[in-house]
This record gives structure tokens, C-alpha cells and sequence, in this order.
């Protein structure tokens, strides 16, 4: 069972690039992917409430394809935002939260945001209360407080470390991800360093590692080239591919 | 159909804990074995780190043991040498099939007015050797990048000398299409690019003999190198061109005058 946690559907603008449901599943058919886990881009970047929307259709037509993420864009919809979660992981059948940090500068156009934010605590509550996975593209140190605020939440650390935001430092992420069992790292990222692999199965043990490719933004063979090459075991690589993340669902129907 | 990796490293990794690196090219040698890479331009990180001269000497022994495997790339720090072209001419008839540029590590910019640079790149071009950029010493976001105007004022300022730009990814990839589009001095090199359809984007952009392979191991993972590649939407002449057939034109081409080196 191989699933893919980090695709994108809708437009992507900073690139100039799109991909529909249909064409997200060809190129998971390519690579003998079965399941992805997607949020939508238009709730990422413009209207979560309407964007979500269109992943629902999307998860209707392909249920036995698709996990889908609520996309919090912004926590300070306040209210409308909490009942906007707990509507679609409660009724809609979504099977998890993305959250998108964005930092000052970089380059970054959107304002501040982080998932530290404290309005954010009472959507964090609610993914704990449905027992469902928060994908967070956050720093290590963002990642480290909300764990430490948050014992009980299943939290995977989107990029481990390998973004802008964060240095590149992967390192830094294991580490945070030792301090706290209820944090994951989705390997899914720009980096290849060699070993950074299995320097995460080397602490944090082969459950705790998941992957995902990113499309459209990322290559998608580089990202799963680099589980299956990793040197470890081929059931530890199995549990990357697929096995952990599929556990991690099934907590919410436990 | 011959594989050539145009970005390999010699030598030890300051930074963490890698495999697979060591001065003699032994376990480079292992890694291109395991992946069917069968030669590799190689540029020494005790070169690009800290002694060029004691780099590129790892280089040519570890070329002259293995001379069908490791193509050897020299490193000049313009700044280091009374005469950088003249050192540079020496590697050349040692053997050097590339001279490969580290700014940030060498304490100068790139751009056409540091004068010895300007100097180095002319002579890189009348000794007909292969300048290599790579704009990030690996593709990890903790590394500076070489700033896409610098180099395109370096590349305009020397249009009879060839660069192989690499370590780049989608960020700086639209200036480098423009750059490379406007001068056909300018190779591309994939080590960097991880972007969906990255390959094909270049490809489609400047023409699959534009394009050379890169994987920068061992300090990136091989497979995810080769395979982009691999599973490109592309035909099968542009994937063999971009694995190795450009590279070997590229950098075995013969010495002027010379027959053609099919090593």
C-alpha cells in the first residue's frame, strides 16, 4: 500500500501550474501510487470554505483514491473557521488538516501566520477531539511548541525542516520530532541530502517517517526515488510509503 | 548508451554525517557502480572548502587511477593565484575537462568587474575548458545561492568561454531559461531541479543537447537524479542526450586539433 500525503489539486499561481483530480491520479498510476492525501490550492491560497468545496466533489468521485485534507488558511476566520473543520471531518468525511505557516520575509506575500498563532488553538482542539492528522508547513521550532502544547495531537511536520522557512535543516527537525511521539516527519522536500533518510528512521524509528510529492509544484519521482533508494530495510520502507500514514487515518474511524 | 554524471564530489562533508564520501573516490566509485553511472565529472570539496590546489590534486589522482571513470574538474579561486590562468593552463595539461567556480567559499562575487575573474573566465575560454557554476553547493535551502544577475553579467562578459550552470532549482530556473535562451554558451546541469517536470521544462525551452545530468552525489541521493530523467516525458534520443551523450561531447570533446576521446 503506497499513499501519497503532500498533493496539491487546483492552480497554483506562484508557478504557473495546475493539476485536476484526473491528472493527480495518472501520475499516481505512473508511479503504482494507490491512495493521496490532497488539499486544494484555491482553499491554500484564496477561499478555504468554497475551496474545500471542490475537493469534496473531488473525494466523492474517487473515495477509494483520495484522503482529504480541510485547508486552514487562516485561523483568524475565527468560529466560522472551527465550524468549517469539525462540518467537514464530521460529516463530509475528510480525512485530515493542512495547515500553511507563513513566515515574515522570504519574500513571503502573504502576512504573518503561524500555527502557533493562539487563535489557532481552539482548530488544533478540534482535529485532537476527531482524532484526525494535522499537516503542518512549519518550522521545527513552531512544530516544537505546538506539540508541547498539544501531547495528544498527530502532528506531521510537513518538509522536515526542508524549506525555505526552515533552513533546509532536517537535522533540527529530528530532533524536535525525539522530544515529542506525537510528531511525524513527511519527508516530501527539495532536499536530497544523502542519509537524511535514514538518519530520521535512526532516531525516530521507521513508524514515524511518511513521504509525499508535492505535485504540481515538485518532482514526484524525486520524492519517492529517495524512500525506496534510502538504505533501510524493505519493510521499513514499506511502513514509509504507506503503512504509517494508513494507521494515522484509521485512528479517526478507532 | 554511456551515463555521465556531471556533478560528482570527492572528499569529506563539513556539515553532517554523509556515506559514502572519502579523498580517493572509492566510494564514489561504489555509488556510480550501484546506480549504472559509468563516468563522473568530479570537483573536490577540500577544493571548494578550503586548499584548492590540495583539492584539485585528489582530483587528478583519484582521475589518473580511474581514468575511464572520473572526468576531473579543477577549482580556481581567482583570488588566490598571482596568475589564475596560468594555474589553470597547468591543470589543463594535466588533464583538468573543467574548471569549477566556488564565490561564497573564495570571498568574491561573481560578477564580470572582479578582475582576475574576468581574466580567469577569458582564459577558460582560449584553453576551450568548461566553466562550471554550481549556484548552490547542494539543493538544500540552508545554502546561498549565487544571485541569477551576477552570472548572467559574468556569462554575457565571456561569450567565448562555456558554462554548466547547475544547483539550481524552480526559483531561479525563469532567469536561467532567459540567460541560456540569449546565449549559446550556456549548458544546464539537473543536480538542483526538483520541480515538477523540471526536465522537461529545459528540455522544451533550450532543446535536450542544452541539458546535462547532474546527481551531486554522494551528497545527494543518486536515484532521484537519474530517475527524473528516466521518467521524463521525453523521447528516448533526449533522455540518452541529457544521461550522457551531451556530456561526452561536452567534456571529452577533443583537445583542439586532437582526436575525439570516447573513453
Amino acid at each position: 500500500m503506497i499513499a501519497d500525503v503532500h498533493v496539491h489539486l487546483g492552480s497554483m499561481a506562484s508557478v504557473g501550474r495546475s493539476l485536476d483530480a484526473e491528472g493527480a491520479l495518472r501520475i499516481a498510476d505512473k508511479m503504482g501510487v494507490d491512495r493521496i492525501f490532497c488539499t486544494h490550492l484555491a482553499s491554500l491560497f484564496y477561499d478555504t470554505f468554497s475551496g474545500d468545496e471542490l475537493l469534496l466533489r473531488d473525494l466523492k468521485r474517487f473515495p477509494d483514491r483520495i484522503w482529504a485534507y480541510v485547508t486552514v488558511s487562516s485561523p483568524r476566520h475565527g468560529q466560522r473557521m472551527v465550524d468549517h473543520v469539525r462540518t467537514f471531518i464530521g460529516d463530509h468525511g475528510f480525512h485530515g488538516l493542512k495547515i500553511y505557516s507563513h513566515p515574515k520575509g522570504l519574500g513571503s506575500p502573504e502576512p504573518w501566520l503561524s500555527i502557533t498563532d493562539p487563535y489557532m488553538y481552539p482548530i488544533l482542539e478540534t482535529a485532537v477531539e476527531c482524532r484526525v492528522p494535522v499537516l503542518a508547513h512549519s518550522t521545527p521550532a513552531e512544530c516544537d511548541e505546538v506539540c508541547r502544547l498539544f501531547p495528544e495531537l498527530t502532528l506531521l511536520m510537513a518538509h522536515m525542516g526542508g524549506t525555505a522557512i526552515a533552513n533546509g535543516d532536517w537535522h533540527t527537525a529530528i530532533s524536535v520530532a525525539r522530544k515529542h511521539p506525537n510528531l511525524y516527519l513527511d519527508a516530501t522536500s527539495s532536499c536530497l541530502d544523502a542519509g537524511m533518510i535514514e538518519e530520521a528512521v535512526l532516531h525516530l524509528g521507521p513508524t514515524r517517517v511518511v513521504w509525499g510529492s508535492d505535485i504540481p509544484l515538485l518532482d514526484p519521482w524525486c520524492q519517492i526515488e529517495k524512500i525506496r533508494h534510502a538504505d533501510l530495510p524493505d519493510g521499513q520502507i514499506e511502513q514509509i510509503l504507506g503503512l504509517n500514514i494508513q494507521r494515522l487515518i484509521s485512528l479517526k474511524e478507532a | 548508451m554511456r551515463i555521465i554524471d556531471c556533478r560528482g564530489y570527492l572528499g569529506h562533508w563539513p556539515y553532517w554525517e554523509v556515506p559514502h564520501v572519502d579523498e580517493t573516490g572509492d566510494g564514489l566509485l561504489g555509488l556510480m557502480d550501484r546506480h549504472g553511472v559509468d563516468a563522473s565529472v568530479v570537483v573536490a570539496m577540500r577544493a571548494a572548502l578550503y586548499s584548492p590546489q590540495e583539492g584539485n590534486e585528489l582530483v587528478f589522482t583519484a582521475a589518473g587511477k580511474h581514468p575511464d571513470r572520473f572526468i576531473p574538474a579543477v577549482v580556481v579561486n581567482p583570488k588566490a593565484h598571482r596568475d589564475p590562468g596560468a594555474y589553470l593552463g597547468e591543470c589543463v595539461q594535466r588533464g583538468a575537462r573543467a574548471m569549477a567556480l566556488f564565490p561564497f567559499y573564495h570571498g568574491y562575487n561573481l560578477r564580470p568587474s572582479t578582475p582576475p575573474l574576468a581574466d580567469l573566465l577569458r582564459e577558460a575560454g582560449r584553453q576551450d575548458c568548461p566553466v562550471i557554476v554550481p549556484m548552490r553547493l547542494l539543493m538544500n535551502w540552508g545554502f546561498p545561492v549565487v544571485p541569477a544577475a551576477d552570472l548572467a553579467a559574468t556569462v554575457e562578459a565571456s561569450p567565448s568561454t562555456r558554462f554548466v550552470i547547475g544547483g539550481f532549482n524552480y526559483g531561479e530556473l525563469p532567469a536561467l531559461l532567459d540567460l541560456a535562451g540569449r546565449n549559446s554558451n550556456v549548458w544546464l546541469e539537473t543536480s538542483g531541479l526538483t520541480m515538477y517536470r523540471g526536465v522537461e521544462t529545459l528540455a522544451v525551452n533550450l532543446g535536450a543537447g542544452r541539458v546535462l545530468m547532474g546527481t551531486a552525489m554522494p551528497l545527494q541521493y543518486p536515484a532521484p537524479g537519474l530517475l527524473k530523467i528516466e521518467r521524463a516525458d521525453l523521447d528516448r534520443e533526449a533522455k540518452e542526450r541529457i544521461l550522457g551523450g551531451n556530456a561526452r561531447r561536452f567534456f571529452l570533446k577533443p583537445a583542439r586539433g586532437g582526436e575525439d576521446s570516447d573513453r
